[in-house]
């Protein structure tokens, strides 16, 4: 069983704190998508199990239409993708027309991620988004016919106070997505935001992440990571996969595969993916350490047989870390799974970082 | 006694910078002792520290032949250190002559470092010849600086020759000086051995090497020679002299300046000042001015990775069989592990043990405050020596301590003498004399303890005299003080590796300093840390480091992985450099910094 990540890097605009590779010109949309249905067809194994699909970016919205169609029609050609896949786009609330919506559904996707990001106009406008609340809100209209809908939110925004994200968390309530990803701004190197002088306060953002966890809890969301929250049962599969160590095929420059026990990532020159000339980075996977940094995000923590079986006997060779954390109350031990506790989620590296 | 008659021994007093060694370079070029081809600028200083401080740590000597009338002439230089911790060593090398060529620089005149270097070749009845350097210098002022030879140190400049050591002018006067103006060593040949240990090294080969100057008597190969301090006896396994290589001779007679090997062990058995004599028939007495080198300033010092131990063991041992005034024994700290509490001569011996130990041996080190030999006299009449401070007695059992004071010169231009004099006050110092050298320079005395000035007294003195006052002190005895321990307790957890033994009415701010400091560097954690400076159970001062709120990275999807898990191990990494202090993690750079604090 495998996963599929395709990497769309075209965009309205570029956000000001993003650090993704995005933002090539949209004339060069037609050229992308036909190197990229290429390296499906190149590499895609025939036949291959595939239990999820997520195009992401980038703005996959932005495309025009038919591309989308194309590229799974590409996918499901070669592979053998299950009739319960979870499939997902990310989209804009800009780009998101009729047309759109019917194309997706057409092609079989059954998921959308929308990014509000705040509903603060003045932040949206600040943080160089595309779109404003009233665009959120049509494009949630028109994004009705698919059920499982997830909403992205950012906490630590320059300049956004606790009643502004206590007004997105009010407003997400209202409109009920299925599921809820809750990212804290990061000010990358590189970016607009990073040049603007911009630092994170750690203290606040954890103060906003508190506030919004409870929320959310409170309104029948479950934290099944340390940023995203679902209704039961709508956890994003495909994510899931990530922290599970499944196996998945990434398509598209600088997109990222898991094959085989193997790291593989694709260069990130736009113009020779074009012409086929990329190239791939390959470095050997690092199951325990992996396991153990991703198993840990998530609310169904490590099993420890599984990590011995990756060659990391936790309760023998980190033992003296492991009592004092689970002592002062950072890790629970149920059994054969420790998990995070509620109050450690935020600074989980400073245990994770002695645990691996 | 015409043998005698051609030797010349003689040492060069000169202050940093002022030309010593490029004058001794010259020489050993005029005199063909090296060859033009093999010069590499200041030949005596081999370790590389001495040639990028200017200073000289070990003692090299050298031979030379020279020719003056028709007759060949021995010319013995004796290199000698130029800094107060190696005082003693000085004065030892001093004895092995009879003769002092005084560098002056031209243009900067006599410095406080040559005077105490000069008072201490007078006291051993040394014959000075002044020699003015860098007179090629535009800002050079020869006139000047005789006058002020003579005014200052009242030795006649008249005859003092005007060189120019870098290139070369007139060096050849010095040399013709040498002859004429030094003394013949003194000496019976026929008496039993006498010769003065003036410094040793430690050779892989040969053992220690004694580098001897020959009072009375002779010895060659074979002989049976005791040391008469220790009282231990070997056989001479080789004689010689330096050209400036070592080249072994038959024999070293009565006059001669040359080395002794005998298959001894350590440098400790060789120690500066000994005499050595002939076993089966000693002379009567051994050459004046003996003392035990001991060690007056100490640290802490700790491999940085815990791992290094017997690495950091090692390298202390391979220093020491060449410096019989390091000491050293194991010491354990329950924040810094094992290690080493070393004792040294002063605070530049101190710094250049840890550079070498940086430098030669590859090591990351973590030293302790620098701390002085207490006397503790307890309320049971007993009295013990305490230098590590978590070994002080409790407040209970001491009736009083004791601390080591200094008398301290410093000399200043007149315009810095209200801050020095502000600065000695505030280090506890007592105002004793002032005297102008003259328009320029002003000589300052005070009683200082030592403690003070092991602190950052040197460090502050500069800064506040641009520089230009300079500092020389010599340990003046015991004196009963109000000392207490000011303990650092992290988070409820007494740290020893930060006690310090102060005086109690800087307590209070070195304790706020302290605790300020540390809030500085060390990072948060899963918890709050309180950082307290107290005295016995009494809390003087108090930060917090406010518990870590966020540690996480955001996004983590498949791009990521490699990328953060990369993160994750840099940061595992760097939580391996810290020390464990009961529940807090303390980066090796806190006890570092906590050395030199800013006293408001």
């Amino acid at each position: 069983m495998r996963e599929i990540y395709v990497h769309i890097p075209f965009c309205a605009r570029r956000c000001s704190y993003c650090s993704f590779v995005s933002g090539f010109s949209h004339s060069e949309m037609p050229m992308y998508v036909r190197a990229l249905v290429r390296e499906i067809d190149n590499r895609l194994l025939r036949d291959d199990d595939i239990s999820s699909v997520y195009i992401g970016g980038g703005t996959p919205s932005v495309l025009y239409r038919g591309a989308i169609s194309l590229i799974m029609s590409h996918i499901n050609r070669r592979a053998k993708v299950r009739k319960d896949a979870e499939i997902t786009i990310e989209c804009n609330p800009d780009s998101v027309t009729p047309e759109f919506v019917s194309e997706i559904i057409s092609a079989g996707i059954n998921r959308v991620s929308v990014g509000l990001q705040t509903t603060n106009d003045a932040l949206l406008k600040q943080i160089n988004r595309p779109h404003d609340l009233n665009g959120f809100i049509r494009a949630w209209e028109l994004l009705a016919p698919i059920d499982n809908k997830s909403v992205d939110l950012m906490l630590g925004l320059p300049n956004q106070s606790k009643a502004d994200l206590q007004n997105s968390l009010k407003f997400v309530a209202e409109i009920k997505p299925r599921h809820v990803s809750l990212y804290a701004l990061k000010s990358e190197e590189g970016t607009p935001l990073f040049r603007s002088g911009f630092v994170e306060d750690g203290d606040f953002e954890a103060e906003l992440y508190d506030m919004a966890y409870n929320f959310l809890v409170s309104n029948g969301f479950e934290r099944y990571e340390v940023s995203n929250f679902a209704l039961p049962g709508f956890h994003s599969r495909h994510n899931c996969g990530y922290w599970d160590l499944i196996e998945y095929y990434g398509f598209g420059i600088s997109a990222h595969s898991l094959l085989n026990g193997k790291r593989i990532a694709n260069d990130d020159n736009f113009n020779k993916y074009i012409v086929g000339t990329n190239v791939q980075f390959t470095e050997g996977s690092d199951p325990k350490t992996e396991y153990l940094m991703l198993g840990l995000r998530t609310k169904w923590g490590v099993n420890l047989s599984r990590l011995y079986s990756y060659g990391l006997d936790l309760v023998k060779d980190r033992g003296d870390k492991l009592n004092e954390f689970i002592k002062n109350g950072y890790l629970i031990r149920n059994g054969d799974t420790i998990t995070l506790s509620d109050g450690a989620y935020y600074v989980m590296d400073s245990i994770i970082s002695e645990l691996i | 006694m015409d043998r005698l008659s051609k030797i010349r021994n003689f040492c060069i007093i000169a202050h940093i910078d002022h030309g010593k060694s490029t004058l001794a370079d010259r020489l050993m070029e005029l005199t063909g002792t090296v060859a033009l081809r093999d010069m590499t600028d200041q030949l005596l200083d081999s370790m590389d520290i001495e040639r990028e401080r200017g200073i000289t740590i070990k003692l090299t000597p050298v031979r030379m032949k020279y020719e003056y009338n028709g007759e060949e002439y021995e010319l013995n230089l004796i290199d000698t250190p130029g800094h107060v911790d190696f005082n003693y060593e000085v004065s030892r090398s001093l004895a092995a002559c009879e003769g002092a060529l005084l560098v002056v620089d031209a243009s900067q005149g006599v410095e406080a470092q040559t005077l105490a270097n000069v008072y201490l070749a007078i006291d051993n009845d040394l014959t000075i010849l002044p020699v003015i350097n860098k007179v090629d210098l535009p800002s050079a002022d020869p006139e000047g600086v005789k006058t002020e030879i003579e005014d200052v140190i009242g030795l006649d400049a008249s005859e003092a020759p005007l060189i120019s050591a870098k290139d070369g002018l007139n060096v050849s006067e010095v040399l013709k000086k040498i002859v004429e103006f030094f003394p013949s060593p003194k000496g019976d040949a026929n008496a039993p051995l006498k010769a003065l240990i003036f410094d040793s090294y430690y050779d892989n080969y040969k053992g220690a090497v004694c580098l001897v100057r020959i009072k009375d008597g002779s010895v060659k190969v074979g002989d049976k020679i005791r040391m008469m301090a220790t009282g231990l006896s070997y056989d001479v396994t080789e004689v010689g002299i330096f050209s400036p290589k070592p080249i072994p001779t038959e024999e070293l007679m009565v006059g001669d300046v040359g080395y002794v090997c005998a298959s001894i062990k350590n440098v400790s058995e060789t120690a500066p000042g000994d005499t050595i004599t002939t076993a089966i028939e000693p002379c009567l007495e051994p050459c004046p001015g003996y003392k035990k080198v001991l060690p007056v300033v100490y640290c802490g010092i700790f491999p940085a990775d815990g791992s290094k131990y017997n690495d950091l063991r090692d390298a202390l041992e391979r220093l020491k069989l060449n410096d019989a005034a390091l000491s050293f024994e194991q010491e354990t700290s329950a924040a810094l592990g094992f290690g080493f509490r070393c004792g040294f001569l002063g605070l530049l011996h101190m710094e250049i043990i840890e550079e070498r130990l940086e430098r030669e041996f590859n090591l990351d080190l973590i030293t302790t405050a620098p701390g002085v030999n207490y006397r503790v006299c307890k309320t049971n009449g007993e009295v013990v020596t305490v230098t590590n401070p978590s070994n002080l007695p409790s407040m209970q059992e001491t009736d009083h301590i004791e601390e080591p004071i200094v008398s301290a010169d410093i000399y200043t231009p007149p315009e810095y003498i209200g801050t020095i004099m502000e600065l000695c006050r505030d280090k506890r110092g007592e105002y004793k004399d002032m005297v102008y050298l003259d328009k320029t320079r002003v000589k300052l005395n005070y009683i200082i303890p030592l403690n003070e000035i092991v602190y950052d007294f040197f460090d502050s003195l500069k800064s506040r005299s641009r520089g230009y006052a300079s500092l020389d002190y010599e340990i003046k005895g015991y004196k009963e003080s109000d000392l207490v321990k000011l303990d650092i307790l992290l988070n409820n957890e007494i740290c020893d590796a930060l006690s310090i033994i102060v005086h109690r009415d800087k307590a209070y701010q070195r304790g706020r300093s302290l605790t300020e400091k540390l809030k500085e560097v060390i990072p948060r954690q899963m918890f709050e840390i309180p950082i307290q400076a107290s005295i016995g159970s009494k809390v003087i001062a108090r930060e917090t480091v406010k518990a870590l709120r966020k540690d996480v990275l955001a996004k983590c999807y498949g791009g990521d992985i490699s990328r953060k898990k990369k993160l994750l191990e840099k940061q595992k990494e760097g939580k391996k450099r810290m020390r464990q202090v009961g529940s807090v993690q303390v980066p090796s750079e806190a006890f570092m910094s906590v050395l030199k604090l800013d006293d408001k």
